[in-house]
């Protein structure tokens, strides 16, 4: 039977095709069939976790968190140099203009992409927005959040960095940042099911490989890893968990 | 690394007052107080790690940023040197009391820099568990509300004169 590797919702879907060549990639450094699955949303994701049908993830920091943590995944590797980061931004045409101008209560559009919406949060504290205080509205993706900030059905919208920096101009242009994050810590890590950890060194080596390799470049931007991919530890990795722990408003 | 060695004026940015401080150790340390404020940078995290002795293990550049120290003066020195005389004993003896029972804590705390100034924080510390037992303590500061400052100041200036200080 193949072996599941899992493409999160947080992959830009404009490179997807690059995450199936790595599909192949993967299957030539261990053997073994892998059968790609593109999730478009995290509901389902998640579902694939708890059923057993994910072998070989690219998982968000949250999710890294709960599959080391409740489902013994083993990290293999992160994007080198890569953070994710996360913004709130407001219509470009309304009224506010910074943290300060937020009004009490604050209605917000975002995926449900667990590590942006608690990186997002964070970022609203000093306004003095908890969790009580937000009323979130989960879109399917990061160009629909967009688009419900531009037309004011929220007053303001949770998204990626990655996400907003790929976005049109024109939709750009109708949206106002009000404040990014900078925490350079939070990253997306490879993790391997328990059930393929005699597969981790081979997947490790694979990975490695391309670091450098000139013919690699192309297929590792579209990746989101420019620089290549890194070792991850699972000190590392302990670390993410303690990180997301401690930023969850408990 | 950085022990915790009296402050020195030649280290102080603006105008100083003394205090003699002592630490739950029994350890005391000449400290170097003024009014300066190094805002919380905002969208960022200040992020460290100590063992189960308190002793730094590891930390971002954001810590090194405020805390005004280099990265080699941080690294291997205990926590409590960051400890500024306005925070309430009793502050900490509740974050003690909560993490040593695993749980997590949270609060606002003001921090003592290196060249006698302050920034505050809202901080959430966890412990650090690897096979069940606590191995050290993970530590994250995220920038405090300017209401919760106001706040939490009056409130621990009431909470230190409680303690007669």
């Amino acid at each position: 039977m193949a072996r599941q590797f899992v493409i999160s919702p947080d992959v830009n879907v404009r490179n997807i095709t690059d995450w199936f060549i790595l599909n192949t990639k993967v299957q030539r450094m261990t053997g073994e069939a892998f059968h790609a699955t593109a999730y478009t949303d995290f509901a389902d994701l998640h579902t694939a976790y708890f059923d057993g049908l994910a072998d070989l993830v690219f998982a968000n920091a949250a999710d890294t968190a709960m599959l080391v943590r409740d489902h013994g995944y083993l990290p293999i590797a992160a994007a080198s140099g890569v953070s994710k980061e996360a913004l709130v931004v407001v219509s470009a045409d309304g009224s506010l203009y910074g943290l300060s101008d937020l009004p009490s209560q604050l209605t917000v559009a975002s995926t449900d992409a667990p590590d942006v919406e608690r990186i997002c949060r964070i970022l609203l504290e000093p306004a003095n927005l908890g969790p009580a205080d937000l009323t979130l509205q989960v879109k399917p993706n990061p160009v629909l959040v967009a688009k419900a900030v531009m037309r004011d059905e929220v007053q303001a919208g949770f998204l990626p960095q990655d996400a907003y920096d790929e976005l049109s101009d024109m939709v750009k242009d109708q949206l106002r940042v009000i404040i990014a994050s900078k925490i350079y810590v939070v990253r997306n890590s490879f993790l391997a099911s328990p059930a393929i950890a005699d597969k981790i060194d081979a997947i490790w080596a694979g990975l490695e490989s391309m670091n450098g390799d000139p013919g690699s470049a192309e297929l590792l931007a579209g990746l989101g890893a420019p620089n290549g991919w890194e070792r991850l530890s699972m000190e590392d990795t302990r670390f993410m968990i303690d990180l997301m722990d401690a930023l969850s408003q408990q | 690394m950085t022990s915790m060695q009296d402050m020195r004026p030649e280290d102080i940015r603006g105008e100083w007052r003394e205090y003699h401080w002592t630490y739950f150790d029994g350890t005391s340390r000449r400290l170097l107080i003024t009014d300066e404020e190094t805002r919380f940078p905002t969208g960022e995290l200040i992020v460290s790690q100590t063992d189960v002795a308190g002793i730094i293990t590891m930390c971002n550049e954001a810590f090194v940023h405020m805390s005004g120290f280099s990265h080699d003066e941080i690294m291997g020195a205990p926590h409590s040197i960051l400890r500024h005389p306005d925070m309430p004993k009793a502050a900490f003896a509740d974050l003690w009391t909560t993490v040593d029972q695993g749980k997590r804590w949270s609060g606002y705390v003001k921090n003592l820099r290196r060249d006698g100034g302050f920034y505050w924080v809202y901080a959430t510390v966890i412990p650090k568990i690897v096979d069940g037992v606590v191995v050290g303590h993970t530590s994250v500061r995220r920038e405090p509300s300017r209401d919760k400052v106001e706040e939490l100041a009056a409130v621990y200036a009431t909470m230190r004169a409680e303690e007669g200080r």
